[in-house]
């Protein structure tokens, strides 16, 4: 019986780099594009043939990469990994990357869901984020997605633009209904450090909405979900019933997977490795040593946060204290004792002899819950 | 003795003290060029960084004279700045003469009327100097006029030189021979000598600067100090000319530095007479007046382990400077600290940065205060030097003053009004010192002085005037204890006393202030200034709608916990009043004001 564990792949190229992201993603690097799908194909080669139930292609944008080099890549993972019958196989796609036909060629090598970023529907809002699509871009990519047969589409949207208003936000979450993904992804935009839109936004350039603003952006996006049906499944996720995505999932239950490319992480047999971030690097590694991974070494207060920090995600499953039990091996509500009486005092979480469970409050402020439980 | 000339160098700041004494000191070929470091006087690194004197230097200088015989000069050097002004005294109780340098295209300033009052207050001879006569903008007449107006010195007596070039600093010194007289007293008479100043040297121990009236001093001898009577066998005794050099023996108008085995400079006052233990003088020469701390602030480490090592290095800066004091204090917002107090704002300023750079210590500097007097009821008088040791009830405080003297070009006159009205102050006298200057004389609250008078007045003459000032006593005042609080929460190092009429703009503004720093927290906070029960001000942060980060990128998990991290980190660094959580830099940032 082959080992189980998810399957996510890193495909580091775009197009363009949009002013927000800090994740390794890198535009005008496509002559690696070739020798960085042979080292993938490689990695994947010296790995355990795994029982995949979920594979991940993620980036970057994956859908940048030439329609011949991803059926190559489709090709090697069907052939060397297990997938489940009901695998849920997923690549991420931006706007304008890829036509029915990719589509099509993906789906006869079982990919079954796509994760569109579309972050917004609006022009002016694209621009200042520096993406390179439009509006109209969106709802074609969307159109030869469902025209190829997809039955099972995410789109993810960013609210807290630059120049984005209340009344913006609510034609995006609008527009998006209309086109009934099965799953949708609402993230606020974080500002992150060394990027371009926050030296734009340190020069005055641009500006963001308010924190109250932005905080009733969210409340109206889970809001208008939530009245078309979608369930609010984890802090910036959204599904129809039965549409939550299994891959991520399976990251915030602690489940093992493994991670390929560029920059990717695994978490296999309790051990978390890293491979680099800079793409030539990671091609020179799987060259040279055919391996690029190194351990994080953690210990065991890292591993319990680590777990909880991605557990609490899923704001709305119940966390027993035997499934953490089993997990982590630690007397976890003898541990925790304090600081879960605190945060139930605080109106923070609901706590039962066996579970807890996060408050409507909890949810909003997950970071300070987190906090102090990490203080034990 | 007849060949003997004790004098020191009085002067404005800037009019050419370190260079003339430079200039001198080659004359007299002092040091050689390889010894040679510019401005040799001012020894401590934030001296010469600053270019200005703060310990009193002495040396000794040998000078063949145009009559062909050789003379002993004890140059004694003073500080140039107002709150040194105590040991520019200390120094003057060393001479028989002073030269008092003007500079040629500044003229007369603050400092030099100060100065000159204190030479003629202890009798000296002056032998008035206008220096940096070689400068373009060099206007001799004017500063002679200034001499004769305003000094009442004939100005036929002024020496013409330029410390620079080293135009008539010869004829300087002839003048001293000739115009300075020769100290007095009995080389065989009881000993009598003035402690001028002492201080901690690692490789000597303890130095005691002094200048003997009478008597003569010798190696072998068991000294006395009158004041304290502690007595001390002596080690070792020298001159500075101008480095350390071992002398014999010493008698009247010498001035020597000894060694005794004495074990810390507290147990020398400045000020005190040293005589013969066995044969001690019958009584002992006028001392001076102690100084006094006027300014106090609140130091405290950023860094709360570092206690330990500030009080050390307060310790050690307190061997050679006695003038300050500090004592421990706690404030619930700053945590471990001390109080110190500072004969004036430019001392705190060097304290703290020579703990800043000496010692490595990362700071944190309350707003500076002054001390009150307080009569809590008839016959209980206390001085208070901390805003939060005013008690609920007293019948009267009283706050210091100070006369200042300003000397300004009379186009700032206005904006000096101006301030003055501001602070308070009150106009003494206002008199013309040739065609465009002025000379204003104000009485000043000390406390309004200490926030940032020198500043503004700098400002408000683009740096055109000079100030002295000397403290004229305590007066009545409507003064209030303002607090700041947090939820409720007084924040300790935040209250002041302030006069009433500005609590409420005083008020407003640090509440301002506060609500732009205090991050946003899980609840509503409400900061207020108060005067007892009364809320003058009051302003909200607003609760914070929601902490969630949006995004856990893939698998990466590293960059979740890294964050975490951050938020812990950020903490740390947050003081906890009542159950509001305060960035330090919050404090910083309106204590810095």
């Amino acid at each position: 019986m082959p080992e189980k564990a998810s399957i996510y792949l890193h495909i580091p190229f775009c197009r363009s780099k949009c002013a927000y992201c800090d994740f390794p993603s890198f535009a005008g690097i496509e002559e690696l594009m070739e020798p960085y799908t042979a080292a993938l194909a490689r990695e994947i080669d010296a790995a355990a043939k795994l029982q995949a139930p979920t594979v991940y292609i993620g980036g970057g944008t994956p859908s940048y990469l030439p329609a011949p080099l991803m059926e190559a890549l489709l090709k090697k993972v069907i052939g060397h990994f297990y997938l489940e019958e009901q695998v849920e196989f997923t690549i991420e796609a931006n706007p304008g990357t890829a036509s029915e036909s990719n589509f099509r060629l993906w789906r006869r090598n079982r990919v079954n869901r796509l994760s569109i970023g579309v972050q917004s529907f609006n022009g002016r809002l694209l621009k200042n984020i520096g993406r390179g699509h439009n509006a109209a871009d969106a709802r074609n990519t969307i159109a030869a997605a469902r025209a190829a047969g997809f039955d099972n589409l995410s789109i993810d949207l960013i609210y807290g633009l630059p120049g984005q208003t209340l009344s913006d936000l609510k034609e995006d979450m609008r527009t998006l209904l209309g086109l009934w993904p099965e799953h949708a992804s609402v993230y606020q935009l974080i500002l992150e450090e060394g990027t371009p839109l926050e030296k734009m936004v340190d020069k005055g350039e641009v500006s963001l909405p308010d924190d109250d603003e932005t905080f009733e952006m969210g409340e109206a996006a889970t809001g208008a979900l939530a009245e078309a049906g979608y369930g609010h499944y984890e802090i910036s996720n959204y599904a129809l019933p039965g549409r939550e995505c299994r891959h991520n999932t399976a990251y915030w239950l602690g489940k093992p997977f493994l991670g390929l490319g560029s920059g990717a992480h695994s978490f296999i047999n309790g051990r978390r490795l890293a491979n680099p971030e800079n793409v030539q690097e990671y091609i020179q590694l799987m060259e040279s040593k055919g391996s690029a991974s190194t351990e994080i070494v953690t210990d065991e207060k890292a591993r319990t946060i680590d777990y909880l920090l991605m557990r609490l995600r899923l704001i709305n499953k119940e966390i027993s204290f035997k499934e953490v039990g089993d997990t982590l091996s630690v007397d976890f509500k003898g541990h925790f004792n304090i600081p879960l009486t605190k945060l139930q005092a605080g109106g923070y979480i609901t706590l039962t002899d066996s579970s807890f469970r996060l408050s409507n409050k909890g949810i909003r402020y997950l970071d300070n819950i987190i906090l102090e439980l990490s203080k034990v | 003795m007849e060949n003997i000339r004790n004098f020191s160098i009085i002067a404005h700041v800037d009019h050419g003290k370190s260079t003339l004494a430079d200039r001198i000191l080659d004359i007299c070929g002092a040091i050689t060029a390889r010894e040679k470091k510019d401005q040799l006087l001012d020894n401590m690194e934030l001296e010469r960084e600053r270019g200005i004197t703060i310990k009193a230097q002495t040396v000794r200088l040998n000078y063949t004279a145009e009559d062909g015989k050789e003379y002993i000069f004890n140059l004694i050097d003073t500080p140039g700045h107002v709150d040194f002004s105590y040991e520019v005294s200390r120094s003057l109780k060393a001479c028989e003469g002073v030269l008092l340098l003007i500079d040629a295209s500044q003229g007369i300033e603050a400092q030099t009327l100060a100065n000159l009052h204190l030479a003629t207050e202890h009798n000296l001879t002056v032998i008035p100097v206008i220096n940096k006569i070689d400068l373009p903008n060099a206007d001799l007449d004017m500063v002679k006029h200034q001499l004769e107006d305003i000094l009442c010195i004939d100005a036929e007596e002024a020496i013409l030189t330029s410390g620079k070039s080293g135009i008539g600093v010869k004829d300087l010194l002839e003048a001293v021979v000739k115009r300075i007289p020769p100290p007095k007293g009995d080389p065989a008479g009881p000993l009598k000598a003035l402690v001028l100043d002492s201080w901690y040297d690692s490789y000597r121990g303890v130095v005691v600067l002094a200048r003997i009236f009478e008597g003569t001093l010798t190696p072998a001898m068991k000294i006395r100090f009158m004041g304290t009577g502690t007595e001390y066998p002596m080690t070792q005794m020298g001159i500075f000319a101008p480095f350390a050099r071992e002398v014999k023996s010493a008698g009247p108008g010498e001035v020597i530095f000894l060694n005794a085995s004495i074990k810390t400079v507290a147990d020398t006052k400045v000020g005190d007479t040293v005589t013969d233990a066995a044969n001690p003088a019958p009584a002992p020469l006028e001392g001076f007046k102690e100084a006094r701390p006027m300014v106090f602030s609140g130091l405290y480490p950023v860094e709360g382990d570092k206690y330990g090592a500030l009080r050390e290095a307060l310790e050690k800066l307190h061997l050679n400077d006695a003038s300050f004091e500090f004592l421990p204090e706690t404030s619930a917002a700053l945590g471990f600290g001390f109080r110190c107090g500072f004969l004036g704002l430019l001392h705190m300023e060097i304290i703290q940065e020579r703990l800043e750079r000496e010692f490595n210590m990362n700071l944190i500097t309350t707003s500076p205060t002054v001390s009150y007097r307080l009569t809590v009821m008839p016959g209980d008088v206390r001085i208070i030097d901390n805003p939060n040791s005013l008690p609920e009830h007293y019948e009267m405080i009283e706050e210091p003053v100070i006369r200042a003297t300003i000397f300004t070009p009379d186009e700032y006159l206005g904006p000096i009004f101006a301030l003055i009205e501001e602070k308070r102050g009150v106009q003494e006298k206002l008199e013309y010192i040739g065609v465009k200057r002025v000379m204003v004389v104000a009485l000043l609250p000390l406390n309004e002085v200490v926030l940032d008078f020198f500043d503004k007045l700098k400002t408000a003459t683009k740096g055109y005037a000079s100030v002295d000032y000397e403290n004229h006593g305590y007066q009545p005042a409507q003064l209030v204890k303002m607090d700041i609080l947090v939820n409720g929460d007084p924040i300790d190092a935040l209250g002041f006393i302030v006069h009433k009429d500005k609590a409420y703009n005083f008020g407003r503004d640090i509440v301002s202030k506060m609500r732009e720093l205090i991050p946003r927290q899980m609840f509503d906070v409400a900061i207020q200034a108060a005067i007892g029960s009364r809320v003058i001000s009051r302003e909200t942060v607003k609760a914070l709608r929601k902490n969630v980060l949006a995004k856990c990128y893939g698998g990466d998990i590293t960059r979740k916990r890294k964050l975490l991290e951050k938020q812990k980190e950020g903490k740390k660094r947050m003081k906890q009043i009542g159950n509001v959580e305060i960035p330090q830099s919050a404090f910083l940032a309106v204590l810095k004001r």
